[in-house]
């Protein structure tokens, strides 16, 4: 326990400079985005309704509503850019997580691979760190979301605008909602299937590892292909048992709540399988 | 002492090791010698667990290899085994932090005899002084056992000179040594046993001393009669 809390403290102190820059790069981004977008959004409705139409701010605000930070931002692709960044950087931080320590001049790995602890500690560690290096980047952007809302207020006058909270801004985002789950059964859902998503990553970057570049990519996909078929089981028993044409009437057949439980439970089992099949690659399997 | 019974080693349809049987006992030092592809680097890797056995077994003082051996045996590679990022004196503290069998004063003696510079960065240093810092963190460990792949390798002769002086120096003293080396001539004073590997088994086996008092031979004799039989 004590060398997996060391393992995770390195891991973090090795990740702590492309996060740090992954945020910054994250609130420049979002605070120049809804500087932007809002006061082009400002300047439209002056000149459009205030101005051209002659509306008095009353009228509007009775015909057409106050400015919110949500109308604005809405379905906007920069807004979101960065949320999309940090998944993307974080997905391809997970493979190097891994990599970095194998390739290059400076084999890690051995050093890693030959601490007087089960090897067990260093994937929970490299796995637990991807884990708080998302909890950071969301909490992170929970932290900058009432100075979002504060640029938004700035660049809006009162009149014109509709005051929104923090917790309403996360909640009208699609994507925030995604990374920032309201309630804790979706947060179970979203953040287990997240983790049953790099549990597999890992064990076909260890299979890579263990088998090397031929062998390791075929035993991947044969991999690939048993996850495949657990997670899509039940549609094929459907498919074995009735006709096509049944086949939506079977779905239709489960409530959602059955269906997400039947679900969760299937990637449950392909995280523990995923998990299981590593630390055996680990132990026995793996090759520097 | 370190017992590897028939032990194998395949990587795909090549069969690098093959049947390979040998000891290294505490208190020797033990070369493992062989051309290039011969197995040596593999032996020593399959020893520390660090690739998988095709067959036989490892065995460290009558107990198979796990990775609470790791406190005890050392193993220092022909590459370095810390991030580039890191400083010498970082390193020094990830060995504190991870093993109970680091001694902090020794690592200390050993960074002031290489004459290493504690705030170096590990990316920056030259072959020869990586492979210096290579040494201290392997011998900083209290280990019974210490295994080194070419420990001499692509560095320059003082530099080897250092290195060599090692292996007669009280940091080596009461270990068990198994190492490997092509520059047997710098060490060959030092040795008490030689394994000669060729093509994945034991071509011959050695304890210098005698093979000098009954046949006059040195070690690098015997190598041109094995390997150039």
């Amino acid at each position: 326990m004590n060398r997996y809390l060391k393992l995770v403290h390195m891991e973090l102190g090795r990740a702590w400079k492309p996060l740090a820059a992954l945020m910054g790069l994250t609130l420049v981004m979002q605070l120049a985005i809804v500087v932007y977008l809002t006061r082009n959004r400002v300047a439209f409705v002056k000149r459009n309704y205030l101005e051209e139409q002659q509306m008095s701010v009353a009228t509007f605000v009775q015909k057409i509503g106050r400015i919110s930070f949500n109308d604005v931002m809405m379905d906007n692709m920069l807004f979101t850019a960065p949320i999309v960044l940090g998944i993307v950087v974080l997905l391809l931080y997970t493979l190097f997580l891994w990599y970095r320590d194998w390739l290059g001049k400076n084999m890690f790995i051995y050093r890693l691979l030959m601490l007087p602890s089960a090897r067990s500690d260093l994937y929970f560690a490299k796995l637990t760190t991807v884990l708080l290096l998302v909890f950071s980047l969301v909490a992170f952007q929970m932290a900058i979301l009432p100075l979002l809302s504060a640029a938004f207020a700035a660049s809006v006058p009162y009149e014109l605008r509709e005051s929104v909270t923090a917790v309403e801004l996360a909640s009208e985002i699609e994507l925030l909602t995604l990374v920032l789950p309201f309630n804790w059964k979706d947060f179970l859902l979203y953040y287990g299937f997240g983790m049953a998503g790099v549990a597999v990553l890992y064990a076909c970057v260890l299979l890579e590892r263990s088998y090397k570049i031929v062998r390791g990519i075929a035993g991947m996909l044969v991999y690939l292909a048993i996850i495949g078929l657990l997670l899509f089981l039940p549609a094929i028993i459907g498919l074995l048992l009735f006709l096509p044409a049944i086949i939506d009437v079977y779905w239709m057949a489960l409530y959602p709540w059955e269906l997400i439980t039947l679900q969760s439970g299937l990637v449950a089992v392909v995280g523990a399988l995923s998990v299981w099949l590593s630390l055996y690659l680990m132990k026995h399997k793996i090759t520097v | 002492m370190i017992r590897v019974e028939h032990v194998r080693k395949r990587f795909g349809r090549k069969q690098v090791l093959r049947d390979i049987s040998m000891e290294a006992r505490r208190g020797e030092i033990t070369c493992l010698v062989g051309t290039n592809g011969s197995g040596k680097s593999t032996l020593l890797r399959a020893i520390m667990g660090l690739t998988p056995l095709s067959g036989g077994r490892v065995e460290v003082d009558g107990a198979a290899f796990h990775h609470g051996m790791y406190e005890k045996v050392a193993f220092i590679p022909d590459t370095l085994t810390m991030p580039p990022g890191m400083t010498v004196r970082a390193c020094m503290t990830f060995m504190q932090d991870f093993y109970r069998s680091w001694e902090a004063a020794r690592g200390e003696e050993l960074l002031a005899f290489f004459k290493l510079d504690p705030a170096s960065r590990v990316g920056s240093l030259s072959k020869g002084t990586a492979a210096k810092l290579n040494l201290v963190l392997g011998l900083g460990l209290n280990a019974d056992y210490v295994l080194m792949d070419e420990p001499f390798s692509g560095i320059d002769l003082f530099s080897r000179e250092h290195i060599a002086s090692v292996f007669a120096s009280e940091l080596i003293e009461d270990r068990g040594v198994l190492f490997t080396t092509h520059e047997i001539q710098d060490v060959e004073h030092l040795i008490d046993k030689v394994v000669m590997l060729d093509q994945g088994v034991i071509a011959k086996e050695f304890y210098c001393e005698d093979i000098r008092q009954r046949e006059g031979k040195s070690v690098l004799d015997v190598m041109r009669e094995v390997y150039q039989a």
